[in-house]
């Protein structure tokens, strides 16, 4: 039993730390028990949710992908700007030029982290400037609207749930988290995937093949953000080619893994500590302006304290099971 | 010191901060296209919103020695440097958007639009309209004082300039009434405007009139209020949140087009590089340039100005954007 709740420590505590973010917010606002809280938490962040699910395969594995809320952008372009450019294109066959895109950045990041072995730090950096230059060129650095229903359909459809609209990417989040859970825990691929994160030796001297499960992160990750791409476009209903720059959403990714439990260097954490983690930067993001604290400063100062959070939390924990 | 180019063409040096905004594109479009009614050559550089790359492209614009430069300063400061290289190479120097205030560097003219004015127009137009749906006169400062409910003030990037003028302009037109004023910051970007705009409506849902800092701003607003009210309701509808934007994009355009956002105070991208260059004719041609601050235009763009002028709006007559 104790060694259950120092494993999940990170886990646990974040849980605290949320359930006292929900009290105050509650206490400063009524509107804040409502569902349609929950209802538009879902509505404006999932798409982060789904990066940061991208995010936790790859951090597990011991890697790092700083492109990819511009390649989500970029995802989005090629989609939107198929639909321009070709007005007789089945949207269905645009979404699928969205998901080839995804797949083959996936690919380049995977491939040159897996097999050449450059560090992903410098790959994931050159592809996310490259993937900016190529959606400026795409987008003319102009929102594309008129959208096919296709591509609003994922971001705009609701149902009735406990008398509030809830958008259908609340399902898509938690079924995406939970098959995730059961590939994490319940699969052979999982298993292999934490031993390539714990030691990337020992897991090839025991016959893994090492760089087949890397890749295989970049492009689960590749999945996830071809789905936010298809969210975002009918949460703000056009593709809208500032999305990546105004807001951090490759460190709000990486923030949410790492205050989720996922170890920086791999091998230690999961999807459960991620859902947290998205549950904990939605409820601020959202929370903070329901309460009438608006300014952009704070917003910024929270994302790096979160990530620099987690940061000492992962340290402290290893150093602690070493000694342990 | 290079040469001056072969075959008696004049060279304008063109020395832009970025094409990352319509407004950019469409300075850029004005400036070339009337360089080359002029006969001129233009010599373009794009700065990417780096002061340190747009004073390497001054400095280079200053070697292949140019006749003129026009710069779109990448930041007001940095700007000082540029304008001193062109000085000392004797290359008059040119500024749109953005004011130079050295002693030690000497801008031929400045050519500008009054961020602070327009932020009082489009505030003053959002004021006017509460106004009148509350049968008030907004020309009576005691009708004002008993205009009550709730305004926000949409930022854009609070460290940028534009939005600190167009800031001081909208205050000072609201607090001459007795709203009360909310802020939020929308960063100019529609997703960030769209996500700040949408607790805020849940918790204040007796908002009346958003008054926003640029285009971008507007529409994320409009797709927040979309999101919390499910529509848009009938132009004459009390219950309607009265939505202002700024610049005149083209999105902007459309949505007043079909009456769905209130207004837009557009500027004139297109006239300011037109200007810049007739300014540059003048002193290549031996003169001196009419003033050395020349403000451009701005206009209120309502569903009526938006039909009535369709084609003839500078977004409208872009041309290297997708439409």
């Amino acid at each position: 039993m104790k060694e259950f709740l120092l494993k999940r420590l990170p886990q646990i505590s974040l849980a605290v730390l949320i359930l006292l973010l929900m009290i105050a917010l509650a206490s400063k606002q009524s509107l804040f028990l409502q569902s349609a809280t929950a209802a538009q938490i879902f509505k404006y962040y999932s798409p982060m949710a789904m990066l940061a699910l991208g995010m936790t395969f790859i951090i597990l594995t011991g890697g790092i992908d700083l492109s990819v809320g511009f390649v989500m952008m970029l995802v989005m372009f090629v989609m939107a700007g198929q639909m321009r450019d070709h007005p007789q294109m089945s949207p269905l066959l645009a979404l699928l030029w969205g998901l080839g895109a995804a797949v083959v950045v996936g690919l380049i990041n995977g491939v040159s982290v897996a097999y050449a072995r450059i560090p992903a730090f410098i790959v994931t950096l050159a592809v996310m400037v490259a993937s900016y230059g190529v959606t400026s060129l795409i987008s003319k650095n102009q929102a594309i609207g008129d959208l096919p229903p296709l591509f609003l359909w994922l971001g705009k459809t609701e149902f009735r749930f406990l008398g509030a609209d809830f958008p259908i990417m609340s399902l898509v989040v938690i079924g995406t988290f939970g098959l995730s859970a059961l590939l994490l825990n319940k699969t052979r691929f999982g298993r292999h995937l934490y031993a390539v994160g714990s030691n990337r030796e020992a897991a090839r001297l025991s016959g893994i093949n090492v760089p087949r499960i890397e890749l295989a992160a970049y492009l689960l990750s590749a999945l996830c953000l071809w789905i936010a791409a298809w969210m975002q476009m009918g949460i703000n209903r056009s593709a809208d080619p500032k999305v990546a720059l105004s807001d951090n959403l490759e460190l709000n990714a990486i923030a949410i893994v790492v205050i989720g439990g996922t170890s920086l260097m791999g091998g230690r954490g999961g999807v459960s500590g991620t859902a947290l983690g998205a549950l904990l930067l939605s409820l601020i993001f959202y929370g903070l302006p329901l309460v009438g604290i608006v300014e952009p400063s704070y917003k910024k100062m929270i994302q790096g304290g979160i990530i620099f959070l987690g940061a000492i939390f992962d340290t402290l924990q290893r150093r602690f099971n070493k000694s342990g | 010191m290079g040469s001056p180019p072969a075959g008696g063409v004049k060279v304008v040096g063109v020395a832009l901060t970025s094409r990352n905004h319509n407004f950019f594109i469409g300075m850029e479009q004005g400036i070339t296209e009337e360089l080359a009614a002029q006969g001129y050559k233009a010599d373009i550089q794009i700065a990417e919103d780096s002061a340190p790359t747009q004073q390497q492209q001054i400095d280079t614009l200053a070697r292949k020695g140019v006749n003129a430069i026009i710069m779109v300063p990448a930041g007001a400061k940095e700007a000082i440097a540029c304008v001193e290289i062109a000085n000392k190479a004797n290359i008059p120097i040119f500024c749109i958007d953005r004011r130079v205030t050295d002693p030690s560097a000497k801008v031929a003219s400045t050519i500008e639009t009054d961020n602070k004015a327009m932020g009082e127009e489009a505030a003053k137009y959002g004021v006017a309209l509460l106004c009148k749906r509350k049968g008030l006169d907004p020309n009576k400062p005691e009708d004002l004082q008993k205009l009550t409910g709730k305004v926000v003030h949409l930022w854009g990037k609070p460290e940028a300039s534009s939005a600190q003028d167009r800031a001081e302009g909208i205050d000072k037109v609201l607090k001459q009434t007795g709203l009360t004023v909310l802020k939020a910051f929308g960063n100019f970007s529609a997703k960030t405007s769209q996500e700040e705009m949408a607790p805020l409506l849940t918790a204040n849902p007796n908002i009346e009139l958003i008054v926003c800092h640029n285009d971008d701003n507007a529409i994320g607003a409009y797709n927040a209020i979309l999101d919390i009210k499910k529509a848009r309701e009938a132009a004459n509808d009390p219950k309607r949140i009265i939505l202002i934007g700024m610049d005149g994009n083209q999105p902007a355009i459309e949505k007043i087009r079909a009456g769905e956002i209130e207004a837009t105070v557009s500027q004139e991208p297109l006239e300011m590089g037109k200007e810049t260059v007739k300014q540059v004719k003048k002193v290549l041609d031996g003169g001196q340039p009419d003033k050395p601050y020349i403000p451009i235009r701005h206009t209120l763009i309502t569903q009526k100005e938006a039909n009535e002028m369709k084609g003839k709006l500078w977004s409208d007559q872009l041309k290297s954007t997708a439409k």
